[in-house]
């Protein structure tokens, strides 16, 4: 896939335009798909394969911890902006021009804080908590397709690991609330544990159905089987649902408003860490976030296309990890416009939805999607 | 000596090891995340045995499931009333373990042969790329083309448990 | 050889997590403050005294989501493997043993809402 040159010159006046788009191709080009090869050779005669692919993981952590500390502060920002701009205020606008710098303060506000451990808790449960909690976001990102070629790893079971590893970090809600010896904390870890057990269903379905969609089970297959068309529309009628389900569902199972019933402040303080203080505190919101991201990539990837270019537009050369940014930035904006438009749902209605809307829902989604493929409408 | 035989030997004992916790702690939490830590060591053997689906539903089920479920009953049931006395009591019972596992043992290893192991042995050579799908594959034509009566029969089994479930809790919400 | 890498490198993969872990704590723990006193170690209940046992016995409803749960999680498992072969190799046959499968499933599903399962009350 060599890309071809514009079709079109660009006006005088976008001049500059196209040149800082340039500036922002050139690096992608060289970031999807040839960074491993060109390593794995200039690796490969001076260590054993093994050797070669760890140092690869650690460039691949090293990467991916910068682009997760990126996210995140960004992401602390725009839920604050984004809250701002539906409450018609301004927001953070005070650490540098509009605000930008916010996120940088909060992190430095929270380093400079006491970690503090209440005496009755269970010690070793309540430290390792909060990175049972960062381990499982971390390891969910490691098969995140970003571009063609451009993931931690490939896996050929891509999906199944997804589901299994991201469904790790209810224990992490669990252990906390347990260990901090606070009646309210594990009330909101039980709450949310049922929760997130709850809301794994119908979002497991709905995979399987766009497995069943697209014949593999690698989340870059998945991708790459959407070039014709996003599966959003590729599988008729039972795309939107899926994707209507998968991001209701996504939104609950991170614990998110509407469906924040977990640390509903007016009835449990914090919930399930209402104990942890400064950088434990800050894991916690950091897992949180990175779920958040984790969901609106997944529903991009499954049903947007991922870093597929949509139809018309592939003509503009738009590189594929923009394309992920962008959509996956528009699903985000879509789950904080979700807190800031539907009240707090109450627990019996929480699981109401899940277990005689969603689920039955999913189930019907699923067995849809069997006859369109058996009938070959495809 | 390979990487997998390394990590093979490394997962082996971090799962006896945990084993071996979780019988011996008396914090019945503690056992259950020792449990978990057990599971993991687990599913990482079945992918370096070219297993990985079942590696991964051994993490997904076992870890995300069950053991939620486990820690559920564990933090619901008083904590300060259960583990006072020692996990082993009295060198009958650590007698009876030993021959009890000394027993699987040899199970395993004169039953291993008459496994019909060829039949989910991945066609590629063991670990090539590809091994994940053709697993997957392979166990499905095992339990869907051969084994579709067993297949079934775990349905009626799982209706089974919920018809329990359903039975059980709701007597004692009713009381 | 190349499955064992993948998980190596997944290995790795977590334990640079955990040592970034680690690290983060570290600088907090340089940075902040460590000022004990009796109010910070209670636990956090709007301020008023913690009454009764902290680990007290909760209601029933919760362990029956989780068992239900795992249940239906189980079902889901089994269909993983069933839709990777169900176009290429299964079939309509395919269809009509899963069709068997689900419709026993879907008979607890009926049973579990009657029964009033779903209610969280």
């Amino acid at each position: 896939m060599t890309p071809a040159p514009l079709p079109l010159v660009p006006p005088p006046a976008f001049r500059l335009g196209a040149f800082l788009w340039k500036l922002v191709l050139t690096p992608g080009a060289a970031l999807s798909g040839t960074v491993a090869p060109a390593l794995r050779a200039a690796l490969g005669p001076h260590l054993p394969p093994a050797g070669v692919e760890a140092v690869l993981a650690l460039l691949c952590f090293v990467a991916m911890s910068g682009f997760v500390t990126v996210t995140a502060l960004v992401l602390t920002l725009a839920e604050r902006k984004v809250a701002a701009f539906f409450q018609n205020r301004k927001g953070p606008n005070r650490v540098g021009p509009w605000g930008l710098l916010q996120p940088i303060a909060d992190v430095v506000k929270l380093l400079q804080k006491e970690d503090t451990v209440p005496r009755a808790a269970d010690r070793p449960v309540f430290l390792l908590a909060p990175f049972m909690a960062m381990a499982a976001t971390y390891m969910v990102l490691a098969v995140l397709p970003f571009d063609r070629g451009l993931a931690v790893t490939d896996l050929d079971l891509g999906v199944l690991y997804i589901t299994a590893v991201s469904g790790l970090g209810v224990l992490s809600i669990l252990m906390a609330g347990w260990a901090s010896a606070n009646k309210y904390s594990l009330l909101g870890g039980l709450r949310s544990a049922a929760q997130i057990v709850s809301y794994e269903l119908s979002p497991a379905l709905v995979v399987l159905s766009v497995v069943l969609f697209s014949g593999t089970l690698s989340v870059q297959g998945i991708v790459e089987r959407q070039a014709a068309g996003w599966n959003l529309w590729a599988m008729g009628p039972m795309g939107v649902v899926g994707m209507l389900i998968y991001l209701t569902a996504g939104t609950a199972e991170i614990n998110r408003a509407p469906f924040d019933l977990p640390e509903a402040e007016s009835e449990l303080t914090a919930g399930y860490h209402t104990e942890y203080s400064g950088m434990r505190f800050s894991m916690f919101q950091l897992a949180e976030f990175m779920n958040m991201f984790v969901v609106a990539a997944l529903t991009a990837t499954l049903f947007l296309g991922g870093w597929q270019p949509l139809g018309p537009l592939a003509a503009l050369h738009i590189p594929g990890y923009l394309w992920f940014f962008g959509k996956s930035g528009a699903m985000v904006f879509v789950i904080m416009w979700f807190r800031w438009t539907f009240p707090r749902v109450r627990v019996d209605q929480l699981m109401t939805l899940e277990w005689k809307i969603l689920l039955p829902l999913s189930f019907l989604n699923l067995i849809g999607v069997a006859l369109w493929t058996a009938l070959g409408m495809k | 000596m390979g990487l997998r035989e390394v990590l093979l030997a490394v997962f082996a004992f971090g799962a006896l090891a945990f084993a071996l916790a979780v019988v011996s702690t008396r914090n019945t939490v503690y056992a259950a995340l020792e449990f978990v830590a057990h599971l993991l060591c687990l599913a990482a053997l079945y992918c370096l045995l070219d297993a990985p689906l079942l590696g991964v539903l051994q993490v997904m089920v076992y870890a995300g499931a069950i053991m939620v479920l486990f820690l559920f009953a564990v933090m619901m049931l008083d904590i300060q009333e259960t583990g006072r006395e020692s996990a082993f009591q009295g060198p009958g019972q650590v007698a009876g373990a030993l021959l009890l596992a000394a027993l699987l043992f040899a199970l395993l290893v004169f039953g291993a042969d008459r496994f019909p192991a060829a039949a989910l042995a991945p066609a590629a050579a063991p670990g090539a790329p590809g091994v994940g799908a053709d697993n997957v594959v392979r166990v499905a034509r095992a339990l869907f083309e051969r084994g579709a009566l067993v297949f079934e029969a775990v349905g009626v089994l799982l209706l089974t448990a919920v018809v329990a479930v359903m039975v059980m809790a709701k007597r004692r919400l009713e009381n | 050889m190349a499955f064992t890498v993948t998980v190596m490198g997944l290995l790795i993969f977590a334990a640079a997590v955990a040592a970034n872990f680690a690290g983060m704590i570290l600088t907090s723990t340089i940075l902040g403050p460590k000022r004990r006193n009796s109010v910070k170690d209670q636990p956090f209940e709007c301020g008023s005294l913690p009454v009764g046992p902290t680990h007290t016995r909760f209601h029933i409803r919760f362990y029956l989501t989780a068992i239900l749960f795992l249940i239906f999680d189980i079902e889901v498992v089994f269909l993983y493997p069933f839709i990777t072969i169900l176009r290429p190799e299964l079939g309509v046959t395919g269809l009509w043993i899963m069709g068997a499968f689900l419709a026993v499933l879907v008979f607890g599903l009926a049973y579990e809402w009657r029964r009033g399962g779903m209610e969280w009350d």
